[in-house]
């Protein structure tokens, strides 16, 4: 590979959070602009030294799509607002329906259906405005919803009994959902930050289900572990928050790195005083990021950790 | 003054395509070839501003064949972009005329005889 298709390919990498169009528009354009430069006649000659001049006239890749995203932040805001403000207020929904129907299959069945309808009106509009990571975190998110709507609506290991088909809705529409989460994880094999991004919708729906709405129907709760899974999860928005506002390459490690030490503090102090340690596995996702991560880019580590982007 | 210069790109790409529609290359080459060498722009704040100035609808863009058979994507001025354009003009013509009137004559002089 020489200099010019490493620039290519490095700009590609660099592209990848740009819907298709823009992408491929970019790269085309590059693509002749290096052409041009390759034949214009006034640029010394078709040596090592013509390639050093054309490839210091391009600027870096990283330099290039960063320009991209502030000449696009009304975008990236706008994708920013839309995957963390409707999760807002389906917390304290649940929770409110929760305190006025009491805890009941009803209110379960009312809480997640809300939240499955949200969603999946979510992935609609993400489509609609061809935004790749706001689909696959608004997909997440669903698949999230019927899953945990499915562990909710199970009584283990009782209702596996016949005639108590009642969860079954939950569980067609997991396997429906997964189904398309599954083509879409794979449709995005190479990119580690889409990955972990998507998966870890998982993680704060169990810090909701498991930790927040069963503290606060309890008399007499812990608040301070109320507050404690409240922290972890803004600060997780946060992170998210950034990650879309800020979806360059080199921010990828930083908010791989965020998210890791976020669910690492956040599991030690949510479920490891309470003996419960099977949540660690949700740092799997985060791992197999940033592995995706360093596998696509294993040619770049070193102008990824040296480049002042 | 790289801020200044960097802020005064799509002045400079505007003024640029506003005698016919360019391709990239042929911008950043007129560009430097006008200005004689003073300003260069690298493709990384080019198509950037290109994609911008054409998100704020004062350029369109049509992929055409060229020399060589190879496809480009030319730039056109709209006429919303000349008006922009105009409006900018002025506004730098304002402001360089009231900076130099805050030099002093003799700092002006001994500036422009060193050049």
């Amino acid at each position: 590979m020489n200099e010019i298709e490493r620039y290519l390919h490095e700009l590609k990498q660099e592209l990848r959070d740009l819907p298709e169009g823009v992408q491929s528009d970019l790269l085309a354009e590059v693509q002749t602009h290096i052409e041009d430069g390759l034949e214009d006649e006034t640029l010394v000659d078709k040596t090592a030294v013509q390639h050093t001049i054309l490839l210091r006239e391009l600027g870096s890749p990283a330099e290039l799509v960063r320009n991209l995203h502030w000449s696009n932040w009304k975008r990236n805001g706008r994708n920013a607002a839309l995957a963390i403000i409707p999760l807002l207020p389906l917390n304290p929904l649940s929770v409110a329906i929760d305190r006025h129907l009491g805890v009941a299959h009803s209110s379960t069945v009312l809480s997640y259906a809300i939240r499955f309808i949200v969603c999946l009106g979510m992935v609609l509009l993400a489509r609609h405005l061809h935004s790749r990571l706001l689909t696959g975190w608004w997909l997440s998110n669903t698949l999230a919803t019927v899953f945990f709507a499915f562990l909710h609506s199970v009584s283990w290991p009782n209702s596996w009994l016949p005639g108590t088909f009642w969860w079954l809705s939950p569980l067609v529409l997991a396997m429906l959902v997964g189904g398309f989460y599954g083509r879409f994880l794979w449709q995005n094999r190479h990119d580690g930050l889409t990955i972990t991004l998507t998966l870890t919708p998982f993680m704060w729906q169990a810090i909701d289900a498991f930790s927040i709405r069963p503290l606060v129907l309890v008399p007499g709760h812990d608040w301070r572990q109320f507050w404690t899974g409240a922290l972890v999860m803004n600060v997780w928005f946060l992170i998210v928050l950034a990650a879309f506002l800020y979806p360059g390459r080199r921010q990828r490690w930083q908010i791989l790195s965020a998210l890791f030490a976020v669910c690492t503090l956040g599991s030690m102090a949510l479920w490891l005083p309470s003996g419960s340690a099977g949540i660690w596995f949700l740092l799997l996702p985060i791992l197999l990021g940033w592995g995706t991560e360093l596998a696509a880019n294993r040619h770049y580590k070193q102008s990824l950790f040296t480049a002042s982007t | 003054m790289q801020q200044l210069k960097k802020g005064s790109t799509p002045l400079m790409v505007l003024s640029i395509l506003q005698e016919e529609p360019m391709y990239g290359y042929q911008i950043m080459r007129e560009l430097e070839e006008r200005s004689q060498g003073y300003f260069t722009m690298t493709a990384a704040s080019l198509y950037p501003a290109l994609h911008k100035l054409e998100a704020d609808k004062l350029v369109t863009s049509n992929w055409q064949e060229g020399d060589g058979n190879r496809r480009r994507k030319y730039y056109t001025i709209t006429s919303k972009g000349k008006d922009t354009l105009s409006n900018h003009a002025q506004e730098w013509q304002t402001f360089t005329k009231q900076l130099l009137a805050l030099i002093p004559p003799s700092l002006r002089q001994a500036k422009g005889g060193a050049a």
